[in-house]
């Protein structure tokens, strides 16, 4: 019987108050503006481009599933690992649980690999997925597993989602990118604070003093108008 | 046609991993049933992997990677949890997310008759959180009730109607301690649902999540 009940264990990051005081809407407009460290200051040394070839990442999956390619792997760590363990801290682990979640989620790609599907999820999208998951089976005692298709449960229903999507998952990305650029400096904080710092709505509403209705319209309002974007309507 | 979806707010925690168990438990379930609401999962996933593609680079162990290969070459250890042998009619009915909560089959649980018509298998108690199967027979009202917390209930099969508003497969109504309810099973069978009720722990502020059904803008 799974263990219910405790929530992921956050320590409210106390920076992020200081944060929003300090971004300056003029100066910083922009996409790590609001972030407590720009990519790359933590890492020391050289970092991978920030915007890695998504395609030669996917190539590196199927290498993997192919062939049980080492180099492969090495190159998908290299980008993956440090984002992974720092989405992980952001998210309320400790260093030490960040590390070893981190770890065993990049264990979880290698024999994961032959489940990769380049239509259905980015390489990003899916290595993210899979260290949530773990973090979550580690950290909650919940299981979380993607649905299998074949399951009985999906025989009247679908277990892929209506339609084709209209863009591809590259394309997605790169409207989803675009997207956040566009976002005043306030509602895109509120976008990191719930999907990259993972905090809950309450938890941002605390942290940034405001009220959580607010918060919650505000996220509404900005993710209803990037599904607007990702249907291909006209805005 | 799933009718009652489940507003961004719970499907923005359960992205992010932030919702509790429980919670999540009905936000993973209607899921399974609801590929309205995965699409919008997925989009908020794919938030989560730009943002972190374009994030923070955070300093690995020295020998992450030795460490990461030496696990790779080493055998993957078993689940240790036994699986249980569903019949059919339990994999069609219960969504994968829910059957870990679930000892046996459907027709093997515990039911105890609660009401007139009213049978409920307990999955779990624990604190002020209750988890349950309902399974009301057809035509069968269910007596006008409040809870102290919030009331999470997801239909598996059948359906029942409440204030007005069809409730089928799929469809999940949140409701707390300010709603009275009185829902009642549907004349073409039973329904059967999954609830979870929450004690009076979850104070997360005055309005907003409390509104239901919930509407989409």
């Amino acid at each position: 019987m799974p263990l219910l009940l405790e929530s992921a264990p956050r320590d409210v990051p106390a920076l992020a108050g200081v944060l929003a005081k300090t971004a300056s809407p003029v100066e910083h407009r922009g996409f790590y503006s609001t972030m407590k460290h720009k990519p790359g200051v933590k890492s020391g040394g050289k970092t991978p481009g920030k915007n890695a070839d998504m395609q030669q990442m996917a190539a590196c999956i199927r290498a993997i599933a192919e062939s049980k390619d080492r180099k492969a792997f090495e190159e998908l760590f290299r980008f993956y690992a440090p984002r992974l363990k720092a989405v992980l801290i952001k998210g309320g682990a400790g260093v030490q649980e960040a590390e070893e979640v981190m770890q065993e989620a990049m264990v979880l790609v290698w024999r994961k690999a032959e489940q990769f599907d380049p239509a259905k999820a980015s390489p990003s999208t899916w290595i993210y997925t899979i260290a949530r998951n773990r973090r979550i089976d580690l950290l909650r005692r919940e299981k979380r597993a993607p649905l299998d298709p074949e399951d009985p449960f999906f025989q009247n229903i679908s277990a892929q989602p209506d339609g084709e999507q209209v863009y591809t998952e590259t394309e997605r990305a790169k409207i989803i990118r675009e997207y956040l650029k566009t976002l005043p400096e306030e509602q895109l904080l509120l976008v990191q604070k719930a999907f990259y710092e993972e905090m809950t709505h309450q938890a941002i509403a605390s942290e940034l003093d405001m009220p959580l209705g607010t918060v919650k319209s505000r996220l509404r309002i900005a993710m209803r108008r990037l599904r607007e974007q990702l249907s291909g309507a006209e805005l | 046609m799933i009718n009652h979806h489940l507003s961004d707010e719970f499907l923005v925690e359960y992205a992010n991993g932030s919702l509790p168990s429980p919670e999540s438990l009905v936000v993973g379930s209607h899921l399974a049933i609801c590929t309205e609401c995965r699409a919008r999962v997925e989009t908020f996933e794919n938030v989560s992997a730009v943002l972190m593609e374009d994030g923070d680079l955070e300093k690995v162990e020295p020998d992450a990677l030795d460490a990461v290969l030496a696990m790779i070459d080493s055998p993957a250890k078993e689940d240790a949890a036994p699986q249980i042998e569903f019949d059919r009619d339990t994999l069609e009915v219960i969504p994968p997310p829910l059957r870990d909560y679930l000892g046996s089959s459907l027709s093997d649980l515990d039911w105890k008759r609660t009401g007139r018509g009213i049978e409920e298998a307990s999955l779990v108690r624990q604190d002020d959180v209750r988890i349950s199967l309902l399974r009301i027979r057809a035509g069968q009202k269910v007596p006008l009730h409040t809870h102290a917390g919030e009331e999470y209930t997801l239909v598996l099969s059948g359906s029942y109607t409440d204030g007005g508003a069809r409730f089928a497969k799929g469809d999940v109504s949140v409701a707390d301690s300010a709603k009275n309810h009185a829902p009642v099973a549907d004349d073409d069978g039973p329904c059967l649902c999954l609830t979870v009720r929450n004690g009076a722990t979850k104070l997360t502020g005055p309005i907003g999540r409390f509104l239901n059904p919930v509407i989409r803008g």
